[in-house]
């Protein structure tokens, strides 16, 4: 145990879990218990992860109340600590984990929006790009446009949920009457995007949706088309593709011969 | 070993303020007279407004980035990937300083989100001087290493922290960032000599100091002081400040608030507080070493 | 060229010739200005160590019974019947 590693590991251990005895006799006991030191890092550790976690999810902890949501915040740092040092990018899977609690078995709206919050974060936090403009594309021929790889801006985030998970983060957001919210509003497909200093989002249709998912995917314009027309609806790529340009969810062209798509 | 650049701000600079998010704004427009900003590394490894807000910040105050995950005190090791993001915002934002703390907070795949405590033995040091030397040479530029507050200490420690700082400076050319209410909680809580901890820093290697605040706690039925940056600075802490600026007259001062966040005038307020008592510390050494 | 590569390359092509104030963008993007602004940054709370860390802390656990939801969940008309898949 005087081995700093074997200390760290244990060390984590009572972090995480609780101390072994070998841990407990390496600490100095003067007036107060090692167990007690020990319980000044453990929840230390988890009052501020509980907390990173109700800065992320304000909406979620609004609809299920603060005292569910820290017991589930708890329960889920206790089973899912950071990999990484940023806490901006801890809570990943909480979402999910929200999904799989029985408790909110009548209320399966509440991941959706878990996962609309994260949706947000990540938009906010993602890396900087430069948006793609039309002069961009000047030195291409039209006929190479068809294979064109088009890299979207880090930030562009595409959300969809059988809920209508926007509605019911505004409701609360803009401090309206929740009250009065009804479920009846169908499902939600989003984008999400930061522009300059701003979070934003646009409503997409089925078609749009399914175009974007197949650029995020790496695959050719002309395949994101087809995935878009396989939706059964009208879809017009110059409008979508327009859109794209003005708002700056554009990061990049990779060029055909490349197989990725990756950012 | 060839020299590294420098980490230092202008000697005599004003006292500097944490700049946290809530206040950001108010400092993009007000421009408050503080001699630097600090942040907290982590927080800024990002893309979005934050990390420009900084980059405009950085045109018109000396900026220090003061890192609080790369775990310097890891048996295992630097994470690279944590060191490359922290070189990638340190090339962005050329700060003036450059800090991180006596500390770990990584084992094993998880990241335990505290500065945990060290033993100080010889193997520790030898870790932690690999590591210092590891992040000094990705960024090409001294840090500064600060004396954190602990609630625990080990049975096995053989060395007191002031001569494992030292040896730390003298094996890898660190500096020292000296947080004066660290040391306040460690004397209240473990029974320290603060004087004579002072004097076992080297006193050339000090190029900033902490101010903060701290609450009082209950562990296993007995007071135990906290140090949570929730609080104006103590009095106490302020006495010791003043023997603190005249032992070390070239390091920076820092108001360092992180709980329970206050408006910005009472930082500003804190921060022109510690001009006044500086230069009425190192007058009074003036006038001592006249008399004597 | 095939047909779907040809319908791709004019759509494109009308796309960039109106140029990125098109008035296919009618519809402009949402959004939030103070989104983030007055959030605490997460890692300032690990350099300072949580003052509610000394007391000790019970597990949530222990309090199973009491885990259910409670927040605005339940005002939203509909909310609490099962949603078809």
């Amino acid at each position: 145990m005087h081995n700093l590693l074997e200390l760290q590991t244990a060390f984590a251990g009572a972090v995480l879990r609780a101390p072994e005895p070998a841990l407990l006799r390496t600490i100095v006991d003067d007036g107060i218990a090692a167990e007690a030191r020990l319980a000044i890092y453990r929840n230390h550790y988890r009052i501020t992860l509980e907390e990173a976690l109700a800065a992320t999810f304000p909406v979620t902890r609004q609809l299920v109340g603060s005292a569910f949501f820290a017991t589930a915040a708890e329960r889920f740092v206790s089973v899912t600590p950071p990999t990484a040092p940023c806490l901006f990018e801890y809570g990943a899977g909480f979402a999910a984990f929200l999904a799989s609690l029985p408790e909110l078995a009548s209320y399966r709206f509440v991941p959706g929006v878990a996962r609309l919050e994260w949706g947000f974060n990540l938009a906010y936090h993602s890396a900087d790009h430069r948006p793609l403009a039309a002069a961009d594309f000047a030195a291409l021929a039209a006929d190479a446009y068809a294979g064109l790889r088009l890299r979207l801006a880090p930030s562009a985030i595409l959300f969809a949920s059988r809920h209508p998970a926007l509605a019911i983060w505004q409701a609360h957001s803009e401090a309206a009457d929740v009250g009065a919210m009804r479920m009846d509003g169908g499902p939600c497909r989003l984008l999400l995007l930061r522009q300059d200093e701003a979070l934003g989002w646009r409503e997409l249709d089925a078609a749009e949706l399914a175009f974007l998912a197949a650029l995020r995917r790496g695959r050719t314009l002309e395949q994101a088309h087809a995935a878009a027309l396989r939706c059964e609806m009208p879809f017009d790529l110059t409008a979508a593709f327009g859109r794209l340009l003005a708002e700056g969810s554009l990061a990049g062209i990779d060029s055909p011969a490349e197989t990725g798509g990756s950012q | 070993m060839r020299p590294l650049a420098t980490s230092s701000l202008p000697a005599r600079a004003s006292a500097g303020i944490g700049l946290r998010d809530p206040h950001r704004v108010e400092v993009e427009e007000r421009r408050p007279p503080v001699g630097f900003l600090e942040v907290h590394a982590e927080n800024y490894l990002c893309g979005g407004p934050r990390g420009r807000a900084l980059e405009r910040l950085a045109g018109d105050y000396p900026l220090s980035v003061h890192a609080v995950g790369l775990s310097l005190g890891s048996a295992a090791g630097i994470d690279v990937r944590h060191l490359e993001r922290v070189a990638a915002l340190v090339d962005r934002l050329a700060p003036a300083l450059v800090s991180e703390h006596l500390s770990w907070s990584g084992a094993a795949n998880a990241y335990l989100n505290d500065l945990l405590p060290l033993p100080y033995t010889e193997e520790a040091l030898a870790i932690v001087a690999r590591n210092i030397d590891r992040v000094q040479s990705r960024l090409a530029r001294r840090i500064l290493v600060e004396n954190p507050s602990v609630y625990l200490r080990f049975g096995h420690s053989t060395i007191p922290e002031p001569e494992f700082l030292a040896e730390l400076v003298s094996r890898t050319d660190c500096g020292i960032l000296f947080d004066v209410n660290n040391l306040y909680v460690n004397q209240r809580n473990h029974g320290l000599d603060p004087l004579d901890y002072m004097r076992g820093l080297p006193a050339a290697a000090v190029g900033e100091l902490h101010l903060a605040g701290h609450h009082v706690n209950d562990a296993d039925g007995r007071a135990i002081l906290i140090d949570d940056h929730g609080a104006p600075v103590c009095a106490a802490v302020w006495r010791l400040y003043a023997q603190a600026v005249r032992r070390f007259p070239e390091a920076s001062t820092l108001i360092e608030w992180d709980c329970r966040l206050p408006p910005l005038a009472e930082l500003l307020a804190e921060a022109a507080e510690a001009d006044f008592r500086r230069a009425q510390a190192l007058a009074a050494e003036n006038s001592d070493a006249q008399s004597a | 060229m095939k047909t779907s590569a040809l319908v791709v390359a004019s759509a494109v092509a009308t796309a960039l010739s109106l140029g990125a104030v098109s008035s296919a963008t009618a519809q402009q993007a949402k959004n939030e200005k103070c989104y983030g602004i007055v959030k605490a940054t997460k890692n300032d709370c690990q350099t300072a160590t949580s003052s509610c860390a000394g007391t000790a802390k019970k597990d949530a656990q222990a309090d199973a019974w009491l885990f259910v939801p409670a927040g605005t969940c339940e005002k939203i008309v509909g909310a609490s019947l099962k949603p078809k898949s």
